[in-house]
């Protein structure tokens, strides 16, 4: 028999000897894992193959590799180069699926950072799209108690769509409106119809009629209840004409118009991951709610479900019934109170699907909804110090409402805010002492008149002429004619109280807008010109003829007018440049 | 001599062959390569998806060569050291060098062929997803990567700006009032004013446009792609991470104005590309460059703070022109893979002169990856993570920072730093290889580092008793 050398005894020694100093560090180590949360492990569910791989076969090593991988993207993004990023965020966080953070700071990494990076509209909206659906898709559907996640989802359509931050804002709005309206079918889409609709084709096929519509169609070859639908609304032609015939056929009516529903809350639920009852729940309130808000409320109202602020409150709502912190109310009420904002100045979403043409404008079905959340702030947080800048932001919010239902013709309910105004700031401010018109237009003007140049101003009126315009050629004739008005009366408020002010010191001119008649020849040459964003789309500037009644010598003459204007302008501005 | 050399590398030629390794990773690439732009999900543009591609099929495969070279050139002497064929070697008429040198020229053959057709194969994949045909193909994309991608290019920085050696002067003399001039030399003085002038000339205040002056090469062959203006900027207090609103015009000899090329907000401590088109450069080659700095936007409110930033005078603004073509830049990556893959076999050979087969594979694994990981230590160390090493430090730090200190400048000097020889981000983002770089290469990885692994495989592989009884 072998005897065992000195050699391999001092070896077996130094072993035993490094075990004993390994199981020493242990203690601490585990501490350490227990404090990080490093050992929070629980079973994915419905994970991809490719989630169950990096995690269970790569085990520990996955944090290594996670590391690795962290520090390339970081690279990349110091270098300005973005085309791995999707990739590298995506495995980032396949390899630590259940930490909130990762999933947080992809999302934003590519719906802020990145986005911004990018020359083109389309390439930022792609990028804002992807942090979106990173979270949307994949973060959220693995980690579905987490409510951090739901949280930054709510804020990037807040804030990065919603919001004016990003100069791109309006072209985001406008590929979400477009996408939105593409999977709900309509302007004024029946959610509550959506949210009892079937949930299963199963569920659907019991319906005798539906039944029957579907076995016609399969005898056509053609699955009615996938993707054809849509295919056959949108191209016919691509199918045989029985299928065509009966798709439009009047006496299937009511079988069509079930599957239609079946198949868009399908869609929001699987594409957009929006629950169609949660949607019905957040618009006309929710019955089981525990929140004081939402008892308050009643419902945050007839939300536009293509517009960024809707959104915004869906998971804003999700992220505060799986919260379990209570400090996550505050940040739930700040996009609350964002939303029903956002809702109200712009709520009323105008758009051209053809011409892919979005604008929006004030939406005063809003206003009681946004009092009733400001009272609640100012009961809520009435011992905090914030509480003052709340209350301005009420004062304005007033003053707002006001001049929207002036601008809509809707003098009892202008009247009810100015009185309720009067109420509760009236002591503060002089100007409660005028007509409720002659307050409007005055806070309008105040707030002009402290710019440095009448610039601001000039912009100001231009901008309602151009907003008339838009909703001539949208067809909105009342509301068009009412801006139109109101910038008159600014225009007209301003240059004769210019008049008064600047007569005493000379050259009343020099403080004063150019002829109405003038700005609003410049509004309608931007607009055949296509400077402005709604007028880019050939067949918005056709609508505004037609609106006008305008022969097309008549718009050319618009079209020169202005080019003489520009180039004048051009003239001086290279004169000036010369001299200097 | 030549022919026992010869004989050594087609017998290990014939061993891998044996090995069916080779053949593993061609099928292996042979599946991978063509699924890779179905498995990769880039920014949606076809210039994207034709980098990510391309980035991660050279990463692939020049990861798997390097594995197979690995594990081939610890296996081609440990295994016959392990089953006593090197018994017959040893007794012919053969220096042991000349086994050593024959058993590397039996990997090298083997690595070349492979990489001959990962290079084939990598190409083919490249142009199927570069053509104009295809489904997201548009024109810009296209114009992109014949000149951001497929391409090679070089970067110009600006011409120097002239010093005043009367405010050098004037400065050095002010300094001498403040400063004891014990502290430093004249020389050194004016060393540091100098430089400190020319980075003042890179601050650009808000509303005070800043220019530089490029020379570039006025041949028409130079001129036929857009350039790029490529620039990095800093706050000048150093904040990292903000956002500045600027505007970049640019000039030529023969404009009388500015022209605007692009405004926007830009994130300091990151690189920005901008185009120009290629028509903008005249017969003369010359063009000035100019930032106009708005400020720093605020993020609620945009409005615009007053600050300044800072360029690098090294890389701040460089001009990015097409210095050569694609398939040539290729051929010269290929041959820095080659470096790579060669000084491998030299230190997988070396290392199974006097370890096993295992032993051999962990020890050169361990070099390959420490070597792969030496680019981000050397950057983790240029940035300031560890205190600086000077007598200052020495004398402040505690020891515990000053050993991992020395044990990472250490670490940079012992391992080769082989994440300088790779070429593949140079590549597949359309920058040139020069053939320094290549030169670089051969002697500093082959020759320098390779030659003293050679070397040392030969003093233990000759010293080493093959036949020699172990006490069990």
């Amino acid at each position: 028999m072998r005897t065992i050398s000195a050699k391999k005894m001092l070896y077996l020694v130094l072993a035993a000897g490094m075990l004993y100093v390994c199981s020493m560090l242990m203690t601490p180590i585990n501490e350490e894992r227990r404090q990080q949360q490093l050992t929070h492990n629980e079973p994915l569910e419905n994970a991809p193959p490719e989630l169950e791989l990096a995690t269970k076969v790569l085990g520990g090593f996955r944090g290594i590799i996670a590391d690795v991988l962290w520090l390339r993207a970081q690279k990349m993004m110091t270098d300005g180069r973005y085309f791995e990023m999707v990739q590298l965020h995506d495995w980032i966080a396949y390899l630590e699926p259940h930490i909130a953070d990762i999933w947080a700071y992809s999302g934003w990494n590519m719906a802020y950072n990145i986005s911004v990076e990018m020359k083109t509209p389309e390439e930022r909206w792609y990028w804002v799209k992807k942090g979106i659906e990173h979270l949307r898709d994949k973060g959220i559907q693995w980690n579905k108690d987490c409510a951090q996640l739901y949280w930054e989802l709510g804020w990037i359509y807040s804030h990065k769509i919603g919001a004016s931050v990003d100069y791109q804002h309006r072209f985001y709005k406008k590929e979400l409106a477009l996408e939105m309206w593409d999977v709900l079918g309509d302007e004024t889409p029946d959610i509550k119809a959506f949210a009892k609709a079937p949930k299963t084709r199963e569920g659907l096929l019991r319906d005798e009629l539906v039944r029957e519509y579907v076995k016609e169609f399969s005898d056509e070859n053609v699955d009615i209840l996938g993707e054809d639908f849509f295919a056959l609304s949108k191209n016919p032609d691509a199918f045989t004409e029985e299928a065509a015939r009966l798709f439009n056929d009047e006496a299937y009516k009511e079988p069509k118009k079930k599957i239609e529903t079946y198949l868009r809350a399908k869609r929001l639920r699987e594409e957009c991951k929006l629950d169609p009852e949660t949607m019905v729940k957040i618009m006309y309130g929710d019955p089981d709610t525990t929140l004081e808000l939402e008892k308050r409320l009643q419902g945050y109202g007839e939300l536009d479900w293509r517009l960024p602020e809707a959104h915004a409150l869906y998971w804003g709502k999700k992220s505060l019934e799986v919260a379990t912190e209570e400090d996550f109310e505050p940040n739930f009420d700040r996009l609350v109170l964002t939303s029903l904002e956002q809702s109200f100045y712009r709520g009323k979403l105008i758009m051209n699907r053809e011409a892919r043409v979005v604008t929006t404008d004030g939406n005063y079905k809003f206003a009681g909804k946004l009092d009733t959340m400001y009272e609640y702030l100012f009961d809520k947080y009435r011992n905090l110090p914030q509480i003052q800048s709340f209350r301005d932001r009420h004062r304005n919010f007033l003053v707002d409402v006001m001049t929207l239902y002036y601008t809509y013709d809707m003098m009892p309910e202008c009247l009810g805010y100015f009185r309720q105004a009067k109420r509760l700031y009236g002591g503060q401010d002089i100007d409660f002492q005028l007509t409720p018109e002659e307050f409007i237009l005055k806070k309008i003007l105040v707030r002009f008149r402290d710019q440095p140049s009448l610039q601001y101003l000039h912009t100001y009126v231009q901008g309602l002429i151009t907003r008339s315009l838009t909703l001539l050629a949208a067809g909105d004739y009342p509301s068009a004619d009412r801006y139109l008005k109101l910038a008159r009366k600014v225009h007209h408020e301003h240059n004769m109280q210019e008049i008064i002010v600047t007569e005493e010191e000379g050259n009343p001119e020099r403080k004063m807008l150019p002829p109405f008649e003038e700005m609003l020849d410049v509004a309608k040459g931007s607009a055949f010109l296509g400077q402005v964003p709604a007028f880019t789309a050939p067949v918005m500037q056709k609508r505004l003829q037609e609106a006008l009644e305008l022969t097309d010598a008549q718009v050319e003459k618009y079209r020169n007018d202005l080019k003489t204007i520009i180039e004048e302008r051009v003239r001086r501005l290279q004169e000036a440049e010369e001299q200097e | 001599m030549l022919s026992k050399i010869g004989a050594i590398a087609r017998n290990t030629i014939s061993q891998a062959i044996r090995m069916k390794v080779a053949f593993i990773l061609i099928l292996f690439l042979l599946i991978l390569l063509p699924s890779l732009p179905y498995l990769l999900e880039s920014d949606g543009t076809q210039r994207g998806q034709v980098q990510l591609v391309f980035t991660y099929g050279m990463l692939i495969s020049s990861f798997l060569l390097s594995m197979l070279t690995i594990f081939l050139s610890c296996s081609v002497l440990s295994s016959e050291i392990r089953e006593r064929q090197i018994f017959i070697l040893d007794s012919k008429p053969v220096a042991r060098w000349q086994v050593l040198v024959g058993k590397w020229l039996g990997v090298m053959a083997i690595d070349a062929v492979l990489l001959l057709f990962m290079a084939v194969a990598m190409y083919v994949v490249v142009v199927y997803l570069a053509r104009p045909g295809r489904e997201n193909a548009t024109e810009k994309d296209q114009a992109l990567l014949a000149s951001e991608v497929l391409v090679a290019r070089r970067t110009i920085t600006p011409e120097k700006p002239e010093i005043d050696e009367e405010e050098v002067e004037r400065r050095y003399q002010h300094m001498r009032q403040e400063a004891s001039p014990e502290d430093f030399t004249e020389e050194q003085a004016k060393r540091k004013i100098r430089s400190d002038i020319l980075q003042e000339e890179m601050v650009v205040k808000v509303r005070e446009p800043k220019a530089w002056d490029f020379q570039l090469n006025p041949d028409p062959e130079y001129r036929d792609i857009d350039f790029s203006i490529c620039f990095s900027f800093r706050d000048a207090k150093y904040k990292p991470d903000l956002k500045f609103r600027g505007q970049w015009v640019i000039k030529n000899p023969g404009m009388r104005t500015w022209l605007p090329v692009e405004q926007g907000d830009y994130a300091s401590n990151r690189n920005h590309y901008i185009r120009i088109p290629s028509d903008f450069i005249d017969e003369s080659g010359r063009m000035t460059v100019a930032f106009i700095n708005f400020g720093k936007p605020d993020e609620e409110t945009g409005e615009l703070e007053y600050r300044s930033v800072l360029f690098s005078l090294k890389d701040g603004v460089q001009i990015l022109y097409r210095g050569g073509g694609f398939e040539m830049n290729y051929v010269r990556a290929l041959i820095l893979i080659l470096c790579r893959l060669a000084f491998l076999a030299i230190l997988g050979i070396m290392a199974s002169t006097f370890l096993s087969f295992p032993v051999a594979s962990l020890f050169s694994l361990t070099v390959y990856a420490f070597g792969c990981a030496a680019g981000y230590v050397s950057d983790i160390l240029g940035k300031g993570v560890f205190a600086t090493f000077t007598t200052e430090a020495i004398r402040n730090l505690p020891v515990k920072s000053l050993a991992h200190r020395l044990f990472y400048e250490v670490f940079l000097y012992v391992f080769p730093n082989l994440s300088e020889f790779n070429p593949i981000t140079s590549l597949t983002t359309g920058m040139m290889i020069e053939w320094l770089d290549v030169c670089e290469a051969i002697i500093i990885l082959v020759v320098a580092y390779g030659g003293v692994a050679a070397v040392l495989g030969y003093i233990i592989f000759n010293r080493r008793e093959l036949a020699g009884t172990h006490r069990m």
